[in-house]
């Protein structure tokens, strides 16, 4: 018998979400018509807003909630230009793209996803109507809303959102979190889904608004040549019909067809490049659309990639930029209490600063198993042999040697919040104390010569990759000194920086030996499935070159265990516990060195209204204000109709 | 009569010879180690303790300023030595033998001179090793490459008017060889142009390994180079100036010297040439 359930929290797709990287505002507003479902309530003037913002801060809980006071009510008209951290690498088709948080930005523009996260965390139904599933959580059947189209009048049937997961399933990139969906085909308006495990969760994780979660027209997707259909081996074609299909791909995967608030007019790419968008006329929350709304406000949004956060602000002040984003909690302490330029924070349900570690030895007996073969081994080339992280003392000894309060003090004046596990406070799975190292030198000289004696190496040598933006290089230069002063010159840590759009295909390839990273933000641990299983710990091997979403190859009994329970047990407490088994797991095997908690923030021109606050509609609540750096933008408009002011 | 060289020309030379002493001989100056970090001290402007300051992470930036030398001045000194070896050699070929060899040589020096020095920089990285540890042999190869044209015209026009010297036709016509007559007759007499001018490329060399570094392509962190300085110290303008300002004073006064004093010693050796 099926049953009926309002999706909360919940299965199993992890999606690659990579850490990573003007115009004038002018023009005649219009007053929109009544039926207006975005005019935020009254709330308070902007630097009691900031006091409070700071307040959230401090506690955790900031979710970037855009709470000012509206000096008049929404305006149709004029053009916002957001700059942006980083341009996105294999734009934009959703089973190719690392999309990070820029990327999401964008996304959020020109499409919409089949769930989003509300204001409490919960992943609820968005472009889906209603979802059932049998009492064996063995068949999944969603009922997608009628009337809406993507942007080349397209409709959103169920075929077409079966056509969107599948792509994904079948893509090499994405398809490892697809792994237990046995069939997804779609019938009208309504999608099926058949498991060959128990899928607890649904599919609300792994369809919200990130990655493939977001739609696009399956018209447009059929055109395009990296289609996973013609090029995957995990492709249910024949070998005609993928030959056939691929001579007729002639799409642009960077025109992107969507079905969101704004259509994509234009796309160039790399730093100072941009990606610019019309309001959409035809959007299912228009005036033309399904729900009488009144959505989007603006007539054009630009993103400008500005990839260095000094020219970034910079921007933002000369009115280059309208809004800007940054982690960047530097730059954010230089915008508190500055009232010419509005503030939002967020680090609820945010990303983790790290280092990650290529561990990667031994063979792996899972992958072994599902691969039907004796033995995997994991670094048949010796490629990581000589890397002294692969051993725990080393591990240890290096966290042990961190002073993470002295660094966030220095280099973020203590606006963020020292990491001990990959979920922060108010996250499933958090845990005060996680029994990760804490800062303690003669614990860190203790373990660093073991270090020494497992290794063999003596001084103990590695390099450590960081992307080239000089804070963050500089950041990195701290940590090695921290050690350095525990270890002398007993450490030899060479700092590699590394251009953004080759940083990531090396953690990928398994081609380094520490990296940084910041990632792992999400409303739920079933999200970073992906990246922890032993399953999704490949080899190391450029002659057979596989990616891993598992960079640092670890294979862990116990978390293999506790997502087993996230994965597949639906009570609540189980998987709490089970997450918080996770925690324990990389504090006691030191898979990642954790530095600290994200902090986002939004930063715009005061003109700028309701920056972050989008309804759902069908709900009280609305969506999920700030998270990992992405908001939705359908909603926001600017006094006068005139960003710039 | 020769020229005076002046007080300033002995000033910026005092300058240059103090910054290569300080530079050479840094791991033993009672200076901080250049990446030791100061806890509590990051960002904190000029005082007795730190002559210049301290960085972003705390560190000293006299001492990296000093320590930022070495990697400056050996990448131009080694950078320019071997353009002029080259350089030189294929100035005095050109010049001295003339014909197509000259035309020939010319027409290649002249389009090697057109190529923007940062895009052929990154383009060897690209191509070459995008490797941090290796990258500073890739930096003196690129800065070799840069230096050979403009040195080898320069000899070039000095070898061309050496060589219809009339003591250098009464050593051909004695029998001398080519080589004999290039290297005995002719080097001692070009030498002091390019050795002067080759300080002018020396202090091109240190811009564009500034250049290189604050693009986050010179040698890898923490060993400091003055333009990596100077790009961290960017994102601290409005709190921090003088992180970034420190190692830009240096560079503009080192560049100043080495300009000054190869002007200075080019114009001392033209009247010496005008004499014949």
């Amino acid at each position: 018998m099926a049953r009926t359930r309002s999706l909360t929290a919940a299965a199993a797709f992890a999606l690659i979400a990579v850490a990573c990287a003007g115009g004038d505002g002018g023009g005649s507003g219009t007053e929109p018509t009544a039926g207006d479902a975005s005019a935020a309530e009254a709330a308070i003037t902007l630097p009691a807003a900031q006091a409070e913002v700071v307040e959230a801060r401090e506690a955790g809980e900031a979710t970037g909630e855009d709470i000012r006071e509206e000096k008049a009510g929404p305006v149709h008209g004029g053009r916002l230009v957001y700059g942006i951290e980083a341009d996105t690498a294999n734009p934009f088709a959703p089973y190719a793209a690392l999309c990070a948080v820029s990327c999401r930005m964008i996304m959020r523009a020109i499409t919409e996803s089949m769930y989003v996260t509300d204001a409490d965390g919960d992943i609820v139904p968005y472009l889906v109507e209603t979802e059932s599933a049998s009492d064996d959580f063995l068949t999944w059947t969603l009922r997608i809303r009628d009337g809406i189209k993507f942007h080349d009048g397209t409709p959103l049937t169920g075929e077409a959102v079966a056509y969107n997961i599948n792509l994904c399933r079948y893509s090499q990139q994405t398809g490892p979190g697809y792994r237990g969906i046995e069939n997804v085909w779609g019938e009208g308006q309504y999608v099926y889904y058949e498991t060959s495990i128990p899928f607890a969760t649904g599919p609300g994780p792994a369809s919200r608004e990130q990655g493939c979660g977001f739609m696009f027209s399956p018209t447009w997707l059929e055109t395009l040549p990296n289609n996973p259909m013609y090029i995957s081996p995990f492709s249910p074609l024949s070998a005609d019909e993928r030959a056939a299909g691929l001579a007729s791909a002639t799409g642009d995967p960077s025109a992107p067809v969507g079905l969101g608030a704004f259509r994509f007019v234009e796309y160039t790419p790399g730093n100072g490049n941009s990606f610019i968008a019309e309001r959409n006329p035809d959007y299912w929350r228009g005036p033309n659309g399904i729900t009488g709304e009144d959505l989007p406000y603006l007539d054009e949004i630009e993103f400008v990639v500005s990839v260095d956060i000094t020219s970034r602000s910079n921007g933002l002040k000369a009115g280059q930029f309208h809004v800007i984003h940054t982690d960047n909690a530097d730059e954010i302490a230089k915008y508190e209490g500055d009232d010419d330029f509005v503030l939002l924070q967020a680090n609820n349900f945010g990303e983790t600063h790290y280092s990650f570690m290529n561990v990667a030895s031994g063979t792996n007996p899972v992958l072994a198993a599902q691969r039907g073969l004796e033995l995997v081994p994991m670094d048949p080339l010796g490629l990581n042999a000589a890397n002294p992280l692969a051993h725990l003392s080393c591990r240890r000894a290096l966290a042990h040697a961190f002073d993470g309060e002295r660094f966030v003090n220095e280099r973020y004046h203590g606006l963020v919040q020292v990491a001990n596990g990959p979920f922060p406070p108010g996250s499933m799975g958090y845990l005060a104390d996680s029994g990760y190292p804490s800062y303690d030198v003669e614990a860190a000289r203790a373990e660093f010569t073991q270090c020494k004696a497992d290794s063999g190496q003596n001084p103990v040598t590695f390099g450590f990759n960081s992307t080239n933006d000089p804070f963050n290089v500089e950041s990195n230069e701290l940590i090695v000194a921290m050690w350095r002063e525990s270890f002398g010159d007993e450490l030899a840590v060479t700092i590699q920086p590394i251009e953004q759009g080759q940083y990531f295909g090396l953690a990928l390839a398994g081609l380094y030996e520490m990296m940084a990273m910041r990632s792992h933000g999400g409303v739920d641990p079933i999200e970073q499935w992906y990246w922890w299983s032993s399953a999704t710990a490949l080899p190391i091997d450029p002659r057979v070159p596989e990616l891993a979403s598992n960079v640092g190859r670890f294979q862990d009994p116990a978390i293999d265990a506790a997502y087993d329970v996230i994965r597949h047990n639906p009570d609540p407490v189980a998987r709490r516990e089970a997450a918080e088994e996770v925690n324990r797991a990389f504090g006691r095997n030191v898979w990642n060195l954790w530095i600290h908690w994200t902090l986002w923030g939004v930063i715009a021109n005061p003109q700028v209204q309701n920056l972050t606050s989008l309804s759902i509609p069908g709900s009280d609540d609305d969506a999920f204000a700030v998270n990992a750096g992405a908001h939705h933008v359908a909603q926001i408009w600017c006094d006068d109709g005139d960003c710039q002011g | 009569m020769r020229r005076k060289l002046g007080f300033i020309f002995w000033l910026a030379v005092a300058y240059l010879v103090v910054l290569a002493v300080a530079a050479v001989f840094a791991d033993v100056l009672p200076i901080k180690d250049p990446a030791e970090t100061f806890p509590g001290t990051s960002k904190q402007g000029p005082s007795l303790t730190h002559w210049f300051g301290n960085d972003g992470v705390g560190r000293d930036v006299f001492s990296r300023v000093i320590y930022g030398a070495q990697v400056s001045l050996v990448i131009s000194t080694v950078g320019t030595v071997l353009a002029l070896v080259i350089g030189g050699l294929l100035g005095m070929v050109s010049g001295y033998y003339g014909s197509r060899v000259d035309r020939w040589l010319t027409a290649t020096l002249n389009a090697s001179l057109v190529i923007p020095p940062l895009i052929l920089f990154l383009a060897l990285v690209l191509f070459l090793d995008s490797e941090a540890k290796r990258r500073i042999f890739i930096l003196v190869f690129t800065f070799v490459l840069l230096s050979i044209a403009p040195i080898a015209r320069v000899v070039r026009a000095a070898t061309l008017s050496w060589a219809g010297q009339d003591f250098v036709l009464a050593a051909r016509t004695l029998g001398a060889r080519d080589g004999r007559v290039l290297f005995r007759e002719i080097l001692p007499n070009v030498a002091p142009s390019f050795v002067s001018y080759s300080l002018i490329i020396m202090a091109g060399l240190i811009v564009v390994e500034g250049s290189v570094a604050f693009l986050g392509l010179s040698v890898p962190p923490p060993t400091p180079t003055w333009g990596d300085m100077i790009n961290k110290g960017r994102t601290n303008l409005d709190v921090a100036a003088h992180i970034s300002l420190m190692p830009a004073i240096v560079m503009f006064v080192t560049v100043l010297a080495l300009n000054f004093v190869g002007d200075k010693l080019q114009q001392y050796f033209e009247p010496r040439e005008s004499v014949l």
